[in-house]
């Protein structure tokens, strides 16, 4: 064989060609693989900033995840968000009902189960009535489940112990707003982050709870370098990172620093008369109206230098940021727990609002006090609904005859159906229920054995002989199936179709993706079967289907402010979520609610701009709420604040984030962050287990030193049923919201 | 005329030889460098990648934590999974831009496949983790405004 | 015929003669009026050709300021020297002042590049011999024992040597100064320089 030289650079030219080519052949390959058959529009199973998602289904299952572009979030995701799909499939999905046996829970039929829960819900309304009974629900049920068990309890059982996780997340925002306001739910929606110039962030680890809405932010920060950001918080958390502002204050004084924020905006000459005396009523604590005199003569116990004292915080910085929140054209308040879990919860709340009516920063694009729901269906499911012990749908009272009898007639009911006495809230309900008043509970969606404070308390109740537990939890792994007398099968997230409420008044449909697991049924379907055994009056529940559920609560709305009846489900699956209001079918929905030409409620020809028609003179309230401690602040014997929170991996109790392998590996275990000084003070290194008392229970804990926490206070997160820091913490609740205090307790630290 | 014919042949190894020896060595050095790295097993911090690849990788770690992927808090595991395999994400140093990227940012790749016909590969142009010390993720960069 | 033969075999030999000179070089040329290696401190060798007056400062505030035994570390413990004829000639001291490579032709970025590839492990080793702990004998971190682990093959692998991983050991170039991981040595680097000024 002869070959030349040019053969020769030719055949080493063609291999190393090849060669090159070679290594990208495995990738071509690849890219075909688990490419989905189809896309369904759904919403993200977790936080409250409620993310558009599309599902990607292959073969029946569900395989991958993208945004949905033409929801609020354009296509992007957060790290949970984005890691979905294992969840779905994890090994621990409940898929037949259990009965429990001599203490072991075994497998049942959905007759068996069925028959043994409607006997003792009966057995108990017989025997005891129907406030013996009650109902439990989620802030991350489907708002037709939620509807749909209220209206049940309610009109078919007659028993107001309807209650749900909601009041101990949201209860003191929605305190906060119904006294500011006459009503609940934000004035505004995201969009206003694109035009607002001053960011007031308190009470909220944004970047962690709600990290889209937080990366609109920064965005926002981005395209305007002159947008301020202040951050609030004990702690230095991620999101204070972007703040031009980080404000650590002792745990609890906030309230002092935001009258503090409200006398230097007066002395300042910030204030907007023009707002307030045309569309403000200055109401003194006691409830009495009062002036804008007798507002500032309260104020002077909060001058910058008092609420140093009270709070550590310098007084100048105080200055600086109130001058910040008021100076700026348009200024966007956010918080979640840090305000709302707290014994003085609605006044917190109050007072951020307060700053807003001062400075007449609402009602226009950029301005908003905006409450930030934590779960994905608190606003939706459980506020809007009035699935809570003293409330009826679409903000109506119990206690108000005239909003029991409007809902009666709607509901097609007999006068006097609707028993006139509010219900037991959620500590008072499992108070009873620990003391065996209560005799049968049905738990939708919810993890209590986990999730309420001074756990042991309720779980050493639930332990209990004399009363049922009837559970429905999509995981066996469930902190409450341990304590659970019956536990039903739910179909999972995209397994079942229907609606979720998220923080911006947003309504949006999930759509069904896949098939529910082995013997799951919806929530709906259930709840339907629960109650036609207990023999509730037909005309109560004439659903066939989730859709039938939805399209009453359509109607029953439209007699009222929320009124929602344009939503239909057609709109639903072709939009990607509306705003309520939105009274017709071609309302574009409502992005602005209590200004003329923006409100469908108000009149086009209406003589003010602005309109709070949530109190009969139209004029929104601005409320002088002192300064008051914690329940449980630090003494002698428990020198330091035990305060809990969530990491951004991390989904409250952890039941659907464990089954991900990355984040159940990114945060194993729960640990206790320290801060450096108080670390070297009690000899603690990184690492090192840490004994955490409290007046209530011990627990020890790995530490993370670092300069996270102020010095004298220690944060825990609550994702660990091994390690529950609910059983440290504290059930004293809000006298007005009923909401307990989460994240104030006194605590002692020591190396262990 | 043997003598030519030798003299010949030797001529053509002198340069087939180093041809062939090239490409021996250019098969090697492509295989050595397609084949993956085998990443340490590390079981107590197996997704907190940062932790440990702040002192192995400072510069990527810096660079990852000053971007927007990082103030956002979008971790290592999400594009990249685990290194044991064990991740629901697959395992890749150079995540697959359809099968990761496209999660978040099916709109904007959408755009660049209409606009410019950019199809797969996001790297070229984008810097993944990579952000300049010398501007914070969230402030527009020096290059950006010219 | 014959002539391309003896011609190629000529350039052949004339190249091969080049390359063992050049080789060679150092034995030779050192054997002349060039003051050997040694005669004066190794960095100012360097400084002959490259101004290495940046690099020395940034070496003395780095942590390989000085050794274990608190002696100051010289150049040629970490890099290798080249002393052959050719740098050797320009090395002269009539030739001191030209500075055939002064600042700016080097592009440290590039430089910092090869270098975290070809610095070899053995010039490490010296001092650091027993890898899970420092050069002081103390035993390193939980971090650092496992990325040894990987260096050493015991627990996955690397292809990266001791410079690959262990960056601005030695000098900072100033696009690292900022990085908050070389915040105390670029500390003592601007308390020296400004001192200096």
């Amino acid at each position: 064989m002869k070959l030349t030289r040019r053969e020769v650079l030719k055949c080493a030219a063609a291999s190393s060609a090849l060669m090159a080519v070679g290594g990208n052949l495995s990738s071509v390959m690849a890219a075909d693989d688990g490419e989905p058959d189809k896309w369904v529009k759904a919403v993200c199973r977790f936080c409250g900033t409620g993310c558009g998602v599309m599902i990607g289904v292959k073969n029946g299952k569900v395989v991958t995840v993208k945004g949905d572009p033409n929801n609020h979030n354009q296509g992007f995701l957060c790290l949970k968000g984005a890691l979905m799909p294992p969840i779905v499939y994890a090994k621990e999905r409940v898929t037949r009902p259990y009965i429990r046996k001599d203490g072991q829970l075994v497998p049942a039929t959905w007759d068996e189960a069925m028959d043994l829960v409607v006997s003792k819900f009966k057995k108990a309304i017989k025997e005891h009535g129907p406030t013996s009974v009650a109902y439990y629900g989620s802030g991350q049920a489907l708002t037709e489940e939620s509807y749909l068990a209220n209206k049940i309890w309610k009109a078919g059982l007659r028993c107001n112990n309807v209650e749900g996780n909601p009041r101990l997340c949201m209860a003191s925002a929605v305190g906060g707003y119904y006294t500011s306001f006459g009503k609940d739910e934000p004035c505004g929606c995201y969009e206003d982050i694109d035009a607002a110039t001053c960011f007031f962030i308190i009470g909220s680890n944004m970047s962690e709870c709600h990290p889209i809405l937080f990366k609109r932010v920064a965005a926002r920060k981005q395209a305007d370098p002159n947008v301020k950001v202040i951050v609030v918080d004990p702690r230095k958390t991620n999101t204070a990172r972007i703040a031009d502002e980080h404000v650590s204050f002792k745990p609890g004084t906030d309230l002092a620093i935001l009258n503090a924020m409200a006398y230097v905006i007066i002395q300042e000459e910030l204030d907007n008369p023009r707002f307030y005396n045309k569309y403000v009523n200055f109401m003194t604590n006691g409830k009495k109206k009062a002036d804008f005199k007798t507002y500032m003569k309260f104020l002077e116990d909060y001058t910058p230098e008092k609420a140093e004292k009270i709070s550590g915080v310098p007084a100048d910085q105080i200055r600086r940021i109130a001058k910040m929140f008021a100076e700026s054209s348009a200024t966007m308040s956010f918080w979640t727990m840090g305000l709302n879990q707290r014994i003085r919860g609605v006044w917190a709340n109050n007072l951020v609002t307060n700053l807003h009516l001062l400075t007449g920063h609402i009602g226009k694009p950029g301005a908003c006090n905006f409450s930030l729901t934590g779960q994905p269906n608190a606003c939706g499911g459980v506020r809007d609904t009035g699935s809570l012990c003293h409330l009826l749908p679409a903000g109506r009272m119990i206690k108000k005859p005239e909003h029991r009898a409007q809902l009666e007639k709607q509901w097609g009911l007999k006068p006097g159906t609707i028993a006139p006495k509010p219900g037991l809230h959620t500590i008072a309900l499992w108070n009873a229920f620990s003391e065996g008043k209560i005799k049968a509970m049905y738990v939708l969606c919810t993890n209590p054995a986990h999730s309420l404070p001074n756990v042991n308390m309720y779980t050493e109740g639930m332990e209990r002989k004399d009363n049922f537990m009837v559970l429905s939890e999509p995981f066996m792994d469930a902190e409450t199936v341990k304590y659970c007398d019956v536990l039903l099968p739910p179909a999972f997230w995209c397994e079942k179709r229907g609606v979720y409420g998220c923080s911006e008044r947003r309504y949006s449909l999930l759509m069904q993706a896949v098939e529910p697991m082995g013997e799951c049924r919806s929530d709906v379907e259930i709840l339907l079967d629960f109650a036609k055994r207990m023999g509730v009056d037909p005309k109560v529940i004439p659903f066939k289907n989730v859709d039938d559920v939805w399209d009453e609560w359509r109607e029953v709305s439209s007699i009222t402010p929320y009124n929602f009846k344009g939503m239909t489900r057609e709109r639903q699956e072709k939009e990607s979520g509306i705003l309520w209001p939105c009274p017709t079918e071609d309302h574009p929905g409502t992005k602005r609610r209590y200004v003329r030409g923006e409100d469908p409620n108000i009149p086009k020809d209406y003589k003010n701009k602005y309109w709070f028609y949530g109190y009969p003179d139209g004029k929104a309230k601005l409320w002088m709420r002192p300064y008051a401690p914690a329940a449980e602040e630090p003494d002698a014997k428990y020198p330091m604040v035990l305060t809990t929170g969530r990491v951004i991996d991390h989904w409250h109790t952890g039941t659907m984030t464990m089954k991900v392998p990355e984040l159940r590996r990114s945060f194993p275990r729960a640990y206790v962050e320290v801060n450096i000084e108080d670390a070297k003070k009690h000899g603690i290194k990184n690492g090192d287990n840490v004994l955490l008392e409290t007046r209530r229970d011990k627990m020890v804990f790995p530490a993370k030193v670092s300069d996270v926490c102020r010095p004298g206070l220690v944060f825990v997160p609550w994702y660990d049923k091994d390690l529950m820091i609910n059983k440290l913490t504290l059930n004293a609740f809000d006298k007005g919201s009923k909401q307990p205090e989460y994240k104030i307790c006194a605590v002692r630290i020591k190396k262990a | 005329m043997k003598i030519l014919q030798v003299k010949k042949k030797r001529k053509l190894l002198g340069a087939v030889l180093p041809a062939v020896g090239f490409c021996v060595v250019f098969a090697a050095a492509t295989v050595m460098a397609a084949t993956p790295i085998k990443h340490l097993i590390a079981p107590d911090s197996a997704a907190d990648c940062y932790e440990c690849h702040k002192k192995a990788t400072p510069k990527i770690a810096q660079n990852w934590y000053e971007s927007k992927h990082g103030v956002v808090l979008m971790k290592c595991f999400v594009c990249h999974g685990q290194p044991d395999g064990k991740g629901s994400v697959p395992w890749a140093v150079v995540p697959s831009p359809k099968k990761v990227c496209r999660k978040c940012h099916d709109p904007a790749m959408k755009r660049m496949e209409e606009k410019f016909g950019l199809k797969g590969d996001c790297y070229t142009c984008h810097p993944f983790h990579q952000n300049s010390i010398h501007h914070d993720a969230y402030k527009k960069s020096v290059t950006k405004k010219q | 015929m014959k002539r391309p033969w003896s011609c190629q075999k000529c350039f052949f030999l004339a190249v091969l003669v080049v390359v063992v000179a050049v080789m060679t070089g150092p034995r030779i040329s050192q054997a002349a009026d060039m003051k050997k290696p040694g005669d004066r401190p190794v960095v100012e060798e360097c400084k002959r050709c490259h101004d290495v007056a940046e690099y020395e400062r940034e070496l003395k505030a780095s942590p390989h300021a000085v050794d274990k035994d608190k002696k100051p570390i010289s150049c040629e413990q970490c890099h290798h020297s080249h002393f052959n004829s050719l740098t050797s000639y320009y090395a002269r001291d009539e030739y001191y002042d030209k500075k055939i490579f002064p600042p700016g032709t080097f592009d440290r970025r590039k430089m910092q590049e090869t270098a975290r590839k070809t610095m070899q492990a053995e010039k490490c080793q010296a001092c650091h011999k027993d890898l899970y702990k420092n050069a002081k004998g103390e035993p390193i971190s939980e971090i650092g024992k496992l990325c040894h682990d990987a260096y050493l093959g015991k627990n996955g692998e690397t292809r990266r040597t001791c410079a690959g991983c262990h960056i601005n050991i030695a000098h900072l170039p100033p696009f690292d100064r900022k990085q908050p991981y070389n915040a105390e040595f670029a500390k003592k680097l601007a308390e020296m320089e400004g001192g200096k000024k």
